[in-house]
């Protein structure tokens, strides 16, 4: 009973890490894609040249 | 409404990568804390320790569709482009974090109740709130313009999050299978201070997420504007 509980630990920590940098993984894709986006309508990098 | 009539400031990334690289070392310290200094249940045993993570998780799945709430209504107010987005990045976050604490809820069922899933109160109620956002980013992916999707969007994201506290209180209200929500006093000390470190760390990370989806949306939206307004023959 006490080795199979650790199954589940290990699997809810597993789940856990895996949702959490998998989802950085995307932000940052997604995150590139805008940035790329943006450069590409506007000829300067976000940031550069912004009232903002 | 046009271009011309919305200006968003474009986020800079700043700071925020360090930021998300302390929250990221912090939740892993937190739990690693949780590991070392808690001892097995009476009743649980080991399993205790998946509480780290199922509610920390679900903690901030209420935060996230509180700012959703928040920032839904002060769009339908002020009309702000900037409120949407931000209600967009909290939603699909609180999302993520309502999936996973379902997952981690199954998780834990299994071995303490013998069944992966259960019709209960609890997991009804969370699946509905899971499924309403889900409702809502579909939403936002098929309406394409920006005023009627944050219009429609804030609509839903106001009825999902006012589903919150029928989740909170649902174990109350139906008394079904889950156990009542986990406090100070029905757990000892050095349960609850590694349940609330977790919580702080992993409420970092969701600030974290949260601010680099809207960064990116943001950014997009600006390159939509910009397209635009040279489609226009403007001069923005």
């Amino acid at each position: 009973m006490e080795a199979s509980n650790w199954a589940f630990v290990t699997a809810a920590y597993v789940v856990t890490w895996a949702l959490i940098l998998g989802y950085i993984a995307y932000s940052q894709r997604a995150l590139n894609i805008a940035r790329a986006e943006y450069t590409r309508v506007t000829g300067h990098q976000p940031g550069e040249g912004d009232a903002g | 409404m046009s271009s011309a009539e919305y200006t968003i400031e474009v986020p800079r990334s700043g700071h925020w990568v360090a930021f998300g690289a302390v929250s990221i070392a912090a939740l892993a310290a937190t739990q690693i804390f949780s590991f070392l200094t808690s001892p097995p249940d009476m009743n649980m045993g080991q399993l205790e320790k998946i509480l780290y993570v199922h509610v920390p998780a679900a903690w901030v799945m209420f935060i996230c569709f509180a700012i959703v709430l928040v920032y839904s209504l002060r769009f339908l107010w002020k009309g702000r482009e900037e409120d949407d987005l931000l209600a967009a990045a909290a939603a699909e976050v609180g999302a993520i974090f309502n999936g996973l604490t379902l997952v981690l809820g199954m998780i834990w069922g299994k071995p303490a109740w013998g069944v992966w899933w259960v019709w209960d109160a609890r997991l009804t109620s969370t699946l509905v709130l899971f499924l309403v956002f889900v409702g809502y980013l579909a939403l936002r992916a098929f309406v394409e313009d920006p005023q009627r999707r944050g219009q429609w969007s804030a609509a839903v994201g106001i009825l999902g999050a006012l589903n919150v506290p029928i989740v909170w209180e649902s174990v109350s209200w139906w008394r079904t299978l889950h156990q009542m929500p986990s406090s100070m006093q029905s757990m000892a000390k050095i349960y609850w201070v590694g349940m609330f470190l977790n919580f702080g760390a992993m409420l970092l990370v969701m600030v974290y997420f949260i601010r680099r989806r809207y960064e990116a949306a943001a950014i997009l939206r600006t390159a939509e504007h910009a397209a635009q307004a040279v489609a226009l023959g403007g001069n923005e």
